[in-house]
């Protein structure tokens, strides 16, 4: 538990809150240990996560059981595009996609430890972008659960601590030509969330450079909300 | 059998999710953080039948500030390539399956997992 709180009672179905993480920044948010960013531990032994439990608020729509009876979020329905436009003008190049049923194997232990303790995780689905420099490594990852309890306990913990609770960012494929970000790169972590799903965003510039965070951030929050936007209007209904 | 992966790899995800399906029986070793030996590195190319260089990933930085592109690849650098592998894991191409009878694979496709699957 954290601090002796053991549930956690829903303020909306749709919720949103993208916080910028960076290494190196010490502004009063929580710096991200750069060893942390790109590649947290599988085999060192995890921290105890805490115990969470969340509870659907009393106004939640009513439409709510019928939108979770339909599949979840599928990855071309997230990630349709592989060249992507976003409305800001600015291009992105979609050089990974890959997804698992087994979505323990896209995240840190902790986060799996804490989607274990729900019903689980059906879907997650992560795509790796680049600008059309080739600077930025960019993986938004889509993580879609059974119960909207258990996609915001994670929302909740990620927004917590969103290096201990981070989902793997994907290196470049061999025929991408593109290196991977050196291990240990700083990195920027956001995330939304929708109906049942968690959007995450992790920024990093090829290089491993600390430098130009505004413009990663940008890119960051705007591939965020690209494919935030493709599955919320999935998940509210849509035929995707 | 034994499967060599990186967690941020897209491949690897894809191999251990044919492996689930297919019901196999195997342990995953994340090599980055259980980094092989130089011995364990040349035990794994004489499975794959493959040189060093054939298992190197050249686009890495790394492989860039170590001038990986000039380096001889020939029975003389073998030894140079194994231990840069060893040094530097991220080097190694991934995923790579050890099958049951002892051969190996770089299971990049289905395909070559099913093929280590089959032996």
């Amino acid at each position: 538990m954290i601090g002796g709180v053991a549930a956690v009672v829903l303020v909306g179905v749709i919720a949103a809150g993208a916080v910028l993480y960076t290494s190196g920044d010490d502004g009063g948010e929580r710096t991200a240990p750069p060893s942390a960013a790109a590649s947290p531990s599988a085999s060192t032994a995890a921290e105890p996560v805490p115990s969470v439990t969340a509870s659907l608020p009393a106004d939640a729509p009513a439409a709510l059981p019928s939108l979770l009876a339909r599949p979840v979020v599928r990855p071309e329905q997230a990630f349709p595009e592989k060249s992507v436009r976003l409305k800001d003008g600015s291009r992105y190049q979609r050089v990974d996609l890959a997804t698992t049923t087994s979505c323990a194997r896209g995240m840190s232990q902790e986060l799996a430890a804490l989607v274990d303790q729900g019903e689980g995780c059906v879907r997650l689905t992560s795509a790796l972008f680049t600008d059309p420099e080739q600077r930025s490594r960019i993986t938004v990852t889509v993580a879609s659960f059974r119960r909207v309890e258990d996609a915001s306990t994670v929302f909740m913990m990620a927004s917590m601590d969103p290096v201990t609770y981070q989902v793997v960012s994907l290196d470049p494929p061999p025929e991408a030509g593109l290196p991977a970000a050196p291990p240990g790169s700083a990195g920027l972590f956001e995330r939304l969330m929708t109906v049942r799903s968690v959007v995450f965003a992790n920024g990093q510039w090829g290089d491993g450079a600390e430098t130009e965070q505004a413009a990663l951030a940008q890119q960051t929050q705007g591939l965020l909300q690209y494919a935030n936007d493709n599955v919320v209007a999935y998940e509210q209904g849509g035929h995707g | 059998m034994e499967i060599w992966i990186n967690p941020a790899c897209s491949k690897c995800r894809g191999a251990l999710g044919l492996l689930d399906a297919e019901g196999a029986d195997y342990t995953v070793r994340r090599y980055l953080e259980d980094v092989p030996s130089e011995d364990e590195i040349r035990e794994v190319l004489d499975r794959l039948g493959l040189e060093p260089w054939d298992i190197t990933r050249t686009q890495e930085a790394v492989a860039k500030e170590l001038g990986l592109e000039e380096w001889a690849r020939d029975a003389g650098a073998r030894d140079r390539w194994v231990t840069a592998l060893a040094e530097h894991p991220e080097l190694i191409q991934r995923p790579i399956i050890t099958a049951d009878d002892g051969t190996a694979v770089v299971a990049r496709t289905e395909d070559a997992v099913r093929d280590a699957l089959s032996r």
